[in-house]
């Protein structure tokens, strides 16, 4: 399979955050959902794609071309949409296609009316009067105009009704039915991710957490449930984000430990959000530990 | 079309909906003023020069995160914008020269209020030698204005925002100090030397002072482009 992002060894350090060591690919024709709890690292990677932030060490690849230095030819084909728009708001969509037209060789602005129209926005209304989600669109449509074959979206469902969100994933959907095309998407939604994400990045303090397929990560975890006196030390050290409480405990288990398991022990699949949430649990117990040690 | 060409144009797009209404009152009203003798129209044009650039500013600083992700070189970016706070300042001079030559050819001012017109009459009277003071004067507020802009957008891309305010105030400060001890001096005829070099007695020598001072200008400009996109290019956005 084809990659058409490649990150290895990305190191970024900031006074008081740094990413660590990411690493992760995704390949052509698929559809990735980037995750992680506010400040793990998930937009500074993508301004590390996009070559807005200086990298300390590592590489990036998106279509095979080097971040850095082919930075021109990789913004050529690479739509990207933030959580809000970027361009003057005091213009209209189509002066607003005026001024980006000549930055594209492949702009074509039957695609970009085309696109206008069946998004349902108008182009001769100011663009700061669009609602968040006609925004959205209009970021999509410009993507779209200048044929970009790899979108790169930075919480574009939040703050979005569902109904918007809905639209937004579904266009998303329709993209990714053309297989050299790529989208990688970060979000604190994750019930976006189980809908439309074959891929899935958990970022965790500046490190990958986990990297694979959405079936993976759904078979790799389960939550365990039980009394505290049920589960041996051994088992429990296995455990993440373990929290006990009055009637018994709850935490996050790889399904490679399942074998030991009791059967007093109660299993259960894990979706994306618990698992985050257990990550975060396991994050300030180690913290704590760390405090009590010292 | 060059990338310096595709920024400018894009800027100018960005700018043209937000100024043109106020470009077109402040030349109308230079305009009028001018052809009815009257000063005044001459300091509406700087007051159009000044109101221009911070919008110029102002609308680049916001859209870095917009030229991350065009596909375009940020030295392109840091040309397109000293070309154009040179080229608009530039115009403001050339807007100005004009109101100065419209106001000394116009009689209109013969209708207005006596007051107003006794006024007028006195500006238009001066002997040709002194009028093209005048001009020297716009030439020297614009290079000032140009200059002292450029350094600041330097600072602001090198540095940060309230570094160049800070600076560009400072700079301001001094250098009304400087040129009021200056202006003092000539006026109670203590530098004479200093006087002919900085107001030739000529026409010819006060065109000759203009170019130079453009010259300069333009100089300062370029010097303080290359070094912006020597040290900020590799800035992040």
């Amino acid at each position: 399979m084809e990659n058409i992002l490649e990150i290895k060894g990305l190191n970024k350090a900031y006074d008081s955050f740094a990413l660590k060591d990411v690493n992760f690919s995704l390949p052509k024709g698929y559809i990735m959902g980037f995750v992680g709890e506010n400040g793990s690292g998930k937009t500074t990677t993508i301004r590390s794609i996009l070559n807005m932030a200086n990298i300390d060490s590592g590489k990036i690849s998106v279509f095979g071309l080097d971040s850095v230095k082919d930075t021109i030819a990789i913004k050529e084909k690479l739509g990207v949409v933030f959580d809000s728009l970027y361009l003057a708001e005091h213009l209209t969509a189509k002066q607003i296609e005026k001024q980006l037209k000549p930055f594209y060789k492949d702009w074509d602005s039957k695609e970009f009316a085309g696109r206008l129209k069946s998004f349902g926005l108008p182009d001769n209304k100011r663009v700061g009067e669009f609602s968040k989600g006609m925004k959205m669109k209009f970021m999509i449509a410009i993507a779209l105009s200048h044929k970009a074959d790899f979108m790169i979206l930075d919480e574009p469902t939040s703050g979005l009704d569902p109904v918007a969100r809905d639209e937004l994933l579904d266009i998303l959907a329709e993209y990714i039915e053309n297989e050299n095309r790529s989208v990688l998407f970060s979000t604190h939604i994750t019930s976006d991710v189980e809908r439309i994400a074959d891929y899935v990045t958990i970022l965790h303090n500046g490190r990958v957490w986990f990297t694979g397929t959405k079936d993976e990560l759904n078979e790799k975890y389960v939550i365990l449930r039980g009394a505290e006196e049920d589960i041996s030390s051994a088992l429990r050290e296995k455990c993440i984000g373990f929290h006990g409480y009055r009637n018994g405990f709850d935490a996050l288990l790889s399904t490679e430990y399942l074998s030991e398991v009791t059967d007093k022990l109660e299993t259960e699949k894990a979706d994306i959000d618990e698992i985050l949430v257990y990550v975060a649990k396991e994050d300030r117990h180690e913290r704590n530990d760390e405090n009590d040690k010292v | 079309m060059n990338e310096m060409m595709k920024m400018i144009r894009f800027d100018l797009i960005t700018v043209s909906r937000l100024t043109v209404p106020y470009v077109a009152v402040f030349v109308a009203v230079s305009i009028i003023a001018s052809l009815f003798g009257l000063t005044f129209g001459i300091l509406c044009v700087v007051n159009f020069v000044m109101i221009i650039a911070p919008i110029q500013g102002i609308n680049n600083s916001n859209c870095k995160r917009l030229y991350g992700m065009l596909p375009v070189r940020r030295s392109a970016v840091i040309k397109a914008l000293f070309t154009e706070m040179f080229v608009t300042m530039f115009i403001g001079e050339l807007l100005s020269f004009l109101c100065l030559f419209i106001c000394r050819g116009s009689s209109l001012y013969k209708i207005l209020p006596e007051r107003l017109s006794h006024i007028a009459s006195n500006f238009h009277k001066l002997p040709e030698s002194k009028y093209m003071k005048m001009y020297l004067f716009a030439a020297a507020a614009f290079a000032f204005l140009t200059i002292v802009l450029c350094f600041t957008q330097m600072r602001s891309e090198i540095k940060n925002m309230e570094a160049a305010i800070r600076e560009f105030l400072i700079i301001v400060a001094v250098f009304a100090a400087v040129a009021t001890v200056i202006s003092v001096m000539i006026y109670n005829d203590k530098i004479d030397a200093l006087k002919d070099i900085l107001l030739p007695r000529t026409s010819a020598g006060k065109w000759l002072s203009i170019a130079i001072l453009n010259a300069v200008t333009l100089a300062a400009a370029y010097i303080f482009c290359t070094v912006t996109v020597k040290k900020a290019s590799d800035k992040e956005l």
